[in-house]
């Protein structure tokens, strides 16, 4: 890790200079934003034309902001999300050491999830609506659907990872299944089950704007796609600003929850 | 501490399945007594580490059969210690105030001392037999002299039975009472080398004339891996490879 950070150009040894470096190319992104849509650049394949401005969107943040109904719209979304991601999050982790420590679960249970991993959330609208009768709980799913598979892959490839040395060497000690599995097979699966974690709190929100299309009143998914079919485009964008913030903080929050819980990782980093 | 003898009789162990299955050990015979400390030697590759994965119970035999006291020797169990080249240290856990060294993670600790703790965690348990593959061989010269002598030490006190796995003649030649000196694959007992030397053993043994003599014993041995014990001669062979041997 060190060698990396020698040959690193010394204009970016200083913290400044890197945040520097990330809010200009956060500016650079507004400033083309704001030129393509105010001089309505037309490039052919892609058109500016009719997409709102930075300067609309902002507006639209304004009003947002003052609309009583932004906090409902928040915390429904919120609610669904931490639901399907709990849901998705235990499920996922049970299921991923089954099979990765288990040939007899594997084989009963691989094929099928493989079946269902390519399907995509807005596929699923049909059958989740059918399946559950309320529509809370169809949502929930759709998220669940989201953020299922990447936790579910990343503890397989955690638990698949675990060095066979160290399981050897914890049952000479006189370790049981089920000592094995809680100081060794867990801690050692720990990383890439974060990784899992982290990714699924993303797609789990990737999946928002489809699961609220069931929604009758309230999400920011819901808000995004009702802006649309009501043409209020700046809220469109509103809405997509929203979701992207909140699933990249939500995503962060794990993965600073993940970097608490694995310190060893930070102490073989050091030495 | 009760016994802690081990017995192999025409151990055979296979591994790999169908097509790429392959016998990795043949029809060792061996008698291991209570409180002996031996060395199998061997080049690398020779089947010497399956063989002591079988005494731990890692892997099982396919011919034959290895007692513990007379009991089948049939899965891991703690009066069996085992201490592997890298160790197997938990990297989520730290080190133990009085395992002589500050709480640390693993990672934080050298190498000499990842394997102090190593060695200690399968003392802790009083085994009855301490099974050690190749525990010194990552480390350098001088950590790994001291390590030797820490390791004869611990083992006088509590005089568990030793199986020590090594490619390193010298090592096995100080710290040993017996060495089994094993062939290419798949390996067998080639020859049993009786080490004479009086304890506690200092560092100068590996100057003198005795020990040299065996020296050139395991290197003849060594060298001629396919021929028979009676045709490896006593003479150093022309072309002799000592990477592996450290002379310190």
């Amino acid at each position: 890790m060190a060698t990396l950070a020698y040959s690193a150009p010394s204009l970016l040894r200083s913290r400044g200079a890197r945040a520097g470096v990330q809010w200009a190319s956060l500016a650079l992104c507004i400033a083309l934003w704001h030129l393509a849509t105010t001089h309505r650049w037309n490039l052919g394949i892609v058109t500016f034309e009719n997409v709102p401005t930075p300067a609309d969107t902002l507006a639209a943040i304004i009003d947002l902001a003052h609309s009583p109904k932004l906090v409902a719209h928040l915390t429904s979304s919120v609610r669904r999300i931490a639901a399907g991601y709990v849901a998705a999050a235990a499920s996922g982790v049970v299921l991923g050491i089954a099979i990765g420590r288990s040939q007899w679960s594997r084989l009963a249970l691989l094929t099928p999830l493989e079946v269902l991993r390519p399907i995509p959330a807005v596929a699923w609208i049909p059958l989740a609506i059918l399946m559950f009768p309320s529509s809370e709980m169809s949502m929930i799913f759709i998220t669940f659907t989201g953020a299922f598979f990447p936790i579910l892959l990343g503890t397989i490839h955690g638990v698949e990872g675990v060095e066979p040395r160290l399981v050897s060497s914890a049952r000479s000690l006189g370790a049981g299944n089920r000592v094995i599995l809680r100081e060794v097979i867990l801690p050692g699966a720990a990383p890439a089950i974060v990784t899992g974690l982290a990714i699924g709190m993303g797609t789990s929100w990737f999946c928002l704007v489809t699961a609220e299309m069931i929604s009758g009143q309230y999400g920011i998914g819901y808000y995004t796609w009702q802006s649309y079919t009501v043409q209020r485009y700046p809220d469109v964008v509103v809405g997509m600003l929203l979701i992207g913030l909140l699933g990249m903080g939500s995503s962060a929050l794990v993965r600073i929850a993940g970097t608490r819980l694995t310190p060893w990782l930070a102490a073989g980093r050091i030495r | 501490m009760s016994a802690g003898r081990i017995q192999l009789e025409a151990l055979g162990i296979a591994l790999g399945d169908g097509a790429s299955a392959f016998t990795a050990v043949r029809d060792v015979n061996a008698v291991i007594e209570p409180g002996e400390f031996v060395c199998i030697l061997g080049p690398s590759g020779c089947g010497k580490s399956t063989l002591l994965a079988a005494l731990a119970g890692h892997v099982a035999p396919n011919a034959g059969r290895a007692t513990l006291d007379g009991k089948l020797i049939e899965g891991p169990h703690p009066e069996r210690g085992m201490v592997f080249q890298q160790h197997t240290l938990l990297p989520w856990r730290k080190t133990l105030d009085n395992v002589a060294f500050a709480e640390r993670y693993p990672a934080q600790l050298s190498g000499g001392m990842q394997q102090r703790a190593e060695i200690a965690r399968a003392i802790l348990n009083e085994p009855r037999v301490l099974l050690m593959d190749e525990p010194f061989g990552a480390l350098d010269a001088q950590t790994r002299a001291s390590m030797q002598a820490l390791l004869l030490d611990v083992w006088s006190e509590r005089r568990p039975t030793v199986v020590f796995v090594t490619h390193d003649i010298d090592e096995a030649l100080f710290l040993a009472d017996r060495v089994l000196v094993m062939s290419h694959s798949p390996g067998t007992v080639l020859e049993e080398l009786r080490v004479p030397f009086a304890r506690p053993r200092e560092r100068e043994l590996v100057t003198e004339a005795g020990f040299v003599a065996l020296k050139r014993r395991c290197l003849a041995l060594l060298r001629y891996p396919l021929a028979s014990p009676m045709a490896a001669s006593n003479d150093a062979p022309a072309r002799i490879d000592i990477s592996h041997s450290v002379l310190s």
